[in-house]
């Protein structure tokens, strides 16, 4: 499982640096990115917390 | 000199003090130094976009952005092919040949920036190849675990996975020290125009290539290293094994969560310089990015040394917890700043003084071990992630 979740999360420079390439050069500003990569982190936070964080959680770790 | 080990038990404590610790220990140091090969090579490209148009190359902000990304796409989907290498070659040999070919993109990214006519597509390509590095990681880590027992697969992992980070850092730093440096070929004139009245602010000859060919003996030394003094552990190849993960719904949950940590510090490390250069360059008396750049990688590998030793105490998951809601505020704070969206330099430091605490506090809070501590106690297999 490491060697998928590792895999998809270092596709990050790919990812990054293809949208806020197109952001940056349709609105002049990186706004549009940073926006969408805060709606992203609010819910992985979520996740995270939801299923192994908080008390009685599926895979307290 | 054979490959393959034939009796390989960690766990006897016999074999462990007269043979195993030696052995395993030398094998981590060898292949932790070709990890922070692997980390820099692959975030090379990062830091020798941004000085592209500088030394006559006429590529728009937009091919230089894919430029940065190319490396990150091959990297990805070489780490999924990686991590089917170790039962298959064994670490000698999928070790040492991962070193060996990197000097495919280290040798010919210095000959591409020698020559302001090479095209597009040879950069394209050469980009790719920079991402070799990027796949090292899902092989390395299950060849280190293989080497030790349980009570010290988590530290030998943690060292590994940290230290190797480092050289995203380095790439970045290195770079700019070496632009003066002669190693081979002539220099290049670096002219940097002021934005607004298009005076030449910035003249001087440097040596572009340097920021690559550095890596050639180094990466000939490891190579010769790895085939001399590292050996293989049979291990039973079960790929359907590795399938059943799919079936598991906490495989997307940790995707998703492990996604929000290294993903967003190897995203943000790889596209920091040019989107300080693309939203700050035009405004009169811009400096180099790349002298502050590698501050948000140097801490976030630092912090996931440090991490890593929290986690075996707290857990990973209040970690994680405490990564997100740091990217979170830093983030709200660059936006409601309006440091994206800059209307003059003096944002800059507000920038970098912000956005250097975002850009490495996403980072230093994002490099965390903690999803891997977490992730792989719900793992079966004795991977952690990095």
């Amino acid at each position: 499982m490491i060697g998928w979740t590792a895999a998809i999360a270092a596709y990050g420079p790919f990812i990054f640096s293809v949208i806020i390439g197109a952001v940056i050069t349709t609105t002049t500003n990186a706004n549009g990115f940073f926006w969408g990569l805060l709606a992203f982190l609010v819910i992985a936070t979520w996740v995270n917390w939801h299923f192994y964080n908080k008390k009685g959680c599926e895979r307290p770790s | 000199m054979a490959t393959w080990i034939e009796k390989w038990t960690p766990e006897e404590p016999d074999f462990w003090r007269d043979h195993g610790s030696r052995i395993a220990w030398r094998t981590l140091t060898i292949t932790t130094i070709t990890l922070i090969l692997s980390f820099a090579t692959w975030f090379m490209m990062s830091a020798i976009v941004i000085k592209l148009p500088g030394i006559g190359f006429t590529f728009t902000t937009d091919q230089l952005f894919w430029l940065a990304a190319m490396p990150g796409l091959a990297g990805g989907t070489l780490r999924i092919i990686h991590s089917f290498l170790i039962p298959l070659y064994g670490t000698r040999h999928t070790i040492t040949i991962s070193t060996l070919i990197k000097l495919i993109p280290v040798i010919g990214i210095g000959f591409a920036v020698m020559d302001p006519t090479t095209p597009y597509w040879v950069f394209m390509v050469l980009a790719l190849t920079a991402g070799f590095g990027g796949g090292d990681f899902s092989s390395y880590m299950p060849s280190t675990s293989l080497f030790f027992p349980k009570r010290l697969k988590g530290t030998a992992l943690g060292i590994q996975a940290g230290i190797g980070n480092f050289g995203v850092s380095l790439a970045q730093f290195m770079t700019p020290a070496l632009l003066g440096v002669a190693l081979y070929g002539a220099p290049r004139l670096f002219e940097k125009f002021d934005a607004t009245t298009n005076e030449v602010v910035i003249s001087k000859e440097i040596y572009l290539q340097s920021a690559s060919f550095w890596y050639v003996p180094f990466i000939i030394i490891m190579t010769f290293l790895c085939w001399r003094y590292l050996k293989s552990v049979p291990v039973k190849a079960s790929i359907r094994e590795q399938f059943d993960i799919f079936k598991d719904k906490h495989t997307w949950y940790c995707t998703i969560t492990y996604f929000m940590t290294f993903g967003t510090f190897s995203g943000l490390a790889a596209t920091f310089p040019m989107m300080i250069k693309a939203l700050y360059g035009g405004f009169h008396g811009f400096p180099d990015p790349l002298t502050f750049a590698f501050y948000g990688p140097l801490i976030g590998s630092a912090s996931r040394v440090l991490f890593g030793f929290v986690s075996d105490k707290t857990g990973g998951a209040i970690l994680t917890t405490i990564t997100g809601l740091g990217l979170i505020v830093c983030i709200a704070l660059l936006l409601s700043l309006g440091l994206l969206a800059p209307t003059s330099l003096d944002q800059l430091p507000g920038s970098s003084g912000s956005c250097a605490p975002c850009s490495s506090s996403p980072v230093s809070a994002t490099r965390p071990r903690s999803g891997n501590s977490r992730s792989s106690s719900n793992i079966p297999s004795d991977r952690r992630q990095g």
